[in-house]
């Protein structure tokens, strides 16, 4: 089932090529864009120009494999009517599509690795602080990962309650790339807006972990992150349980 | 001409019908699409608040830009958005239909469903243009005031062209979903900047490969008098919105061609 | 009215892989290609009710696509009235009507009578046109009783009767079916073979079919057009196609009780013993008649019973499909 992921990823030998394109493409952009936009500004919400290209860059990174063009299969599977299947199967959807979002991920390395090097081969990357940082950008980037994937088939089991999931798919896509710090690093929101962003869990997937890549300390430092981090994921899988409850109810009465 | 106008009328009505038989999806859709222009508005505030002007322009001329950005968007969204569904009805087979009517293909294609949600673009669009036009120091004329017009519709249909190319691969090529993505981020996320902000080189990139320039960046620069942003002479930058125009006519017609190529599933 | 010449229809397709890897070598498979329809030619003249048969996958929906003018052939030629599908796609609409049992033509989300009015309007009908038309419709498609119901609510019976309505709405002169009676109900089935043979008759449509549905030959098609792996194997009338087939007929007896059946069996017919205990004898019709064979029969012994098996179509097909499987 992970392969089957991977594959659909990779099945399809234009997509990837493209993919790959796509990132090159983003990371040079957002390298010249944030050196253009700091050029004569030394500091800016104590952070400088080097700290804030490499954070882009990451922060896009995370965000490619975090949230991708499609959000799971879920969707599809509803409109060919195979879902019915599956959800009685051992599996079940929710596994079938966690695996799925595992092998996407896994398919998203190569555009990854390419991010990188351009990255790289621009002078954009700045190393971690620490080893130590490393270890925690790691651990709180995989957590966030995990946060994601929930949400992410969370919001796409509303295809069993609407056949056009633009509209839904849209707001989550905006708040969430928006909340998380991906666009925009999270030092230069406003004060009166910062509230609201720490209340949402998308912070966690990209901020946090940058901020510790960075040798910064989130609020309540590291094993605070985590902790937040494993309520958020729980409370993730229990909206997940519920909906997919509920749609399994709604599947049944309708005859799938 | 006159028959397609009276079949664009025919199709709409359908596609407005259509639409009404999926109202709650309609609010979500308006919705969404604030949320969605919300968030660049963010981007583009946060980004000024922080840094002040970018690449010498003032944040009121860099809100005149991002003002057009949205508007010329927001026509896009609301004739040519369907464009980005060529996979769907063709993996599907909807194109079938398309090709069985006696009217064109294109027309059925950006007709499937009606637009109504965009009007979300369309406020936004409209809001930032009431706000930031009147602190840019503009010296208005009628005739400026058309052109404006004008290459807002044309920035519509370059944006149009550029995703019904992209569309068109579908007859042939299996998926490639992903470039879609990546020009709806590089237009609203790279489109509201002042394009100089890429150096030389990358302003003319932005012009002559992947055609940003026209969509905010230029006509932004006429209305603002920052002609001086550009790299080339102004008096080709009144002429640009023939380029969305013809962008056009070209997506069009290599839409037409590859359609040959579509082999329609089932049995 | 359709001309086809050699035609020829390829597509490409990866060569699926297996194995290690199977995913990510995937990538650099090769491309196959596969020939659907293969120097397809036959000719159909105004008026005619063909039968375009075949066993799955043997190009039955290429060829009806090329012919609708939705797939590009990759050789040879077609014209329809004169007019080349793909080319003159406008043109040709007006033409032709298209029917694909499995897919709708209609909008799925709206009423049949919004989708009716919609074709309507794309084709210009007239507004006593259309009304008429419907009326006649709905003699034998009935589909009035639920003019009202969105296309996505309508059986499968209902829908099929809709999406014949919107086909011939605007008179054309060819009517192009791929499978229209798959899995309907007998009663459904048969309002589609009465519309099809009224419009045949009354406005000489012409009209192309393909099904496995043999009771649809039987009772519409004059000519039968079969095609094996992409190839024509057969173009001609339904008995010849039988004959050809099927060379043998038989007479199956039943004896009578403590009857002596051993001298049964009469020249130019081959014994059959069947489980039941009737016994078979087939034989040519070219070289002896069944009152030959039942007066041999009922000379030697004491027969309680007796019938003549006609081939069936369904025979013939079965043989002509198990020889596509070999
Ligand atoms: N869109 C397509 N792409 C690739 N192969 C196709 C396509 N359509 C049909 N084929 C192949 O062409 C052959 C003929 O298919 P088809 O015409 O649908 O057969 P039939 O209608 O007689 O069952 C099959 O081998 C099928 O797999
Ligand atoms: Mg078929």
């Amino acid at each position: 089932m992970i392969r089957l992921g991977s594959t659909n990823a990779l099945f399809f030998r234009a997509n990837l090529a493209l993919s790959m394109v796509s990132v090159a493409l983003q990371t040079v952009l957002l390298v010249t864009v944030w050196r253009a936009v700091y050029s004569g500004h030394g500091q800016v919400a104590g952070i400088n120009e080097a700290d804030a290209v490499s954070y882009a860059v990451i922060a896009m990174l995370l965000w490619h494999i975090a949230l991708p063009w499609q959000l799971s299969s879920i969707p599809d599977r509803v409109r060919e009517g195979t879902v019915a299947t599956d959800l009685i199967r051992p599996i079940g959807v929710v596994g079938q599509s966690l695996l799925q979002a595992v092998g996407a991920t896994v398919g998203a390395i190569p555009g990854v690795m390419v991010g990188l090097a351009v990255a790289f081969a621009f002078g954009g990357l700045e190393p971690p602080a620490s080893t130590g940082a490393l270890g925690g950008f790691l651990l709180t980037a995989a957590l966030g990962w995990s946060i994601a994937a929930m949400l992410n088939i969370a919001v796409s089991m509303v295809a069993f309650w609407t056949t056009d999931t633009r509209g839904p798919f849209y707001i989550y896509r905006a708040v969430a790339s928006f909340a998380s710090g991906a666009l925009i690093p999270l030092w230069f929101m406003p004060t009166w807006l910062r509230p609201l962003l720490d209340a949402l869990p998308f912070g966690l997937q990209v901020f946090a972990p940058l901020q510790l890549w960075h040798g910064q300390e989130p609020i309540g430092r590291l094993w605070a992150v985590l902790a937040t981090q494993l309520a958020w994921l729980a409370a993730a899988a229990a909206i997940v349980a519920l909906v997919s409850w509920r749609a399994l109810r709604k599947v049944v009465i309708n005859g799938g | 001409m006159a028959d397609l106008l009276r079949d664009f009328r025919i199709l709409l009505r359908v596609a407005w019908l259509t639409e009404l038989e999926h109202k709650a999806n309609f609010f979500i859709s308006v919705i969404g699409a604030l949320a969605f222009n919300a968030g660049q508005l963010l981007f583009i505030g946060v980004l000024l608040n922080a840094f002040g002007s970018i690449a010498g322009w003032t944040p009121a001329e860099v809100m005149v830009l991002f003002g057009i950005r949205m508007a010329s968007h927001s026509m896009y969204a609301f004739f040519f958005r369907r464009v980005i569904d060529v996979d769907l009805v063709v993996h599907t087979g909807e194109f079938d239909r398309y090709l069985l009517r006696p009217t064109s293909p294109f027309l059925q294609l950006l007709t499937r469903r009606f637009n109504l949600q965009q009007f979300g673009d369309v406020i936004v669009a409209a809001a930032i243009l009431a706000v930031a036009l009147p602190k840019a120091s503009i010296t208005w004329h009628p005739l400026l005031a058309l052109w404006l017009v004008i290459a807002i519709g044309a920035g519509g249909m370059l944006e149009g062209a550029l995703q019904l190319a992209r569309g068109a691969l579908a007859f042939r090529l299996q998926n490639t979903q992903s470039l879609t993505a990546l020009i709806d981020t590089v237009f609203g996320t790279y489109g509201n900047f002042p394009l100089q902000i890429f150096g030389t080189l990358g302003s003319i990139l932005f012009t002559v490969v992947l055609p940003l320039a026209f969509v905010g960046w230029i006509p932004a620069a006429i209305v603002t008098g920052r002609t001086d942003s550009l790299w080339f002479p102004t008096w080709l930058a009144w002429l640009s919105p023939a380029v969305g125009v013809a962008g056009m006519a070209a997506a069009i017609f290599f839409f037409t061609r590859q359609s040959r190529h579509y082999s329609s599933p089932g049995s | 009215m359709i001309e086809v010449v050699e035609l020829v229809k390829e597509f490409r397709k990866p060569q699926p892989t297996t194995g290690r890897l199977a995913g990510v070598r995937q990538l650099w498979a090769p491309r196959r290609t596969v020939r659907a329809v293969d120097q397809v030619g036959f000719a159909v003249e105004r008026g005619e009710i063909v039968g375009y048969l075949g066993a799955n996958g043997a190009g039955k929906s290429t060829t009806i696509k090329m012919l609708t003018g939705i797939v590009v052939p990759t050789s040879g030629t077609v014209t329809v009235n004169g007019l080349v599908p793909w080319a003159n796609r406008k043109k040709h609409a007006y033409n032709i009507g298209v029917v694909f049992g499995q897919k709708t033509q209609l909008w799925f989300d709206l009423p049949l009578r919004v989708s009716l009015e919609t074709i309507r309007d794309l084709y210009r009908i007239g507004a006593a046109d259309y009304v008429s038309r419907i009326d006649e419709f709905d003699e034998v498609l009935q589909i009035k009783d639920f003019m009202d119901t969105p296309i996505r609510s309508l059986s499968l019976g209902q829908r099929m009767r809709g999406d014949l309505a919107g086909a011939m709405l605007h008179r054309p002169q060819v009517l192009y079916l791929d499978e229209p009676t798959v899995g309907l109900d007998v009663v459904a089935k048969q309002a589609l073979r009465d519309f099809i043979a009224e419009q045949n008759r009354v406005h000489s449509t012409t009209v192309m079919i393909t099904t496995h549905d043999m009771d649809d030959i039987e009772q519409l098609c004059r000519r039968i057009v079969l095609i094996d792996r992409g190839r024509v194997v057969y173009d001609g009338d339904l008995s010849s196609l039988k004959r050809r087939y099927l060379p043998f007929r038989e007479v199956v007896i039943t004896p009578g009780a403590n009857a002596d059946t051993a001298y049964i069996g009469a020249k130019h017919a081959d014994r059959l013993e069947n489980a039941d205990g009737t016994i078979s004898l087939r034989f040519d019709p070219e070289r002896t008649s069944a009152a030959a064979v039942i007066a041999q029969a009922a000379s030697t012994a004491d027969i309680a019973d007796l019938h003549v098996n006609e081939p069936k179509l369904e025979d013939v097909v079965r043989l002509i499909y198990a020889e596509a499987e070999r």
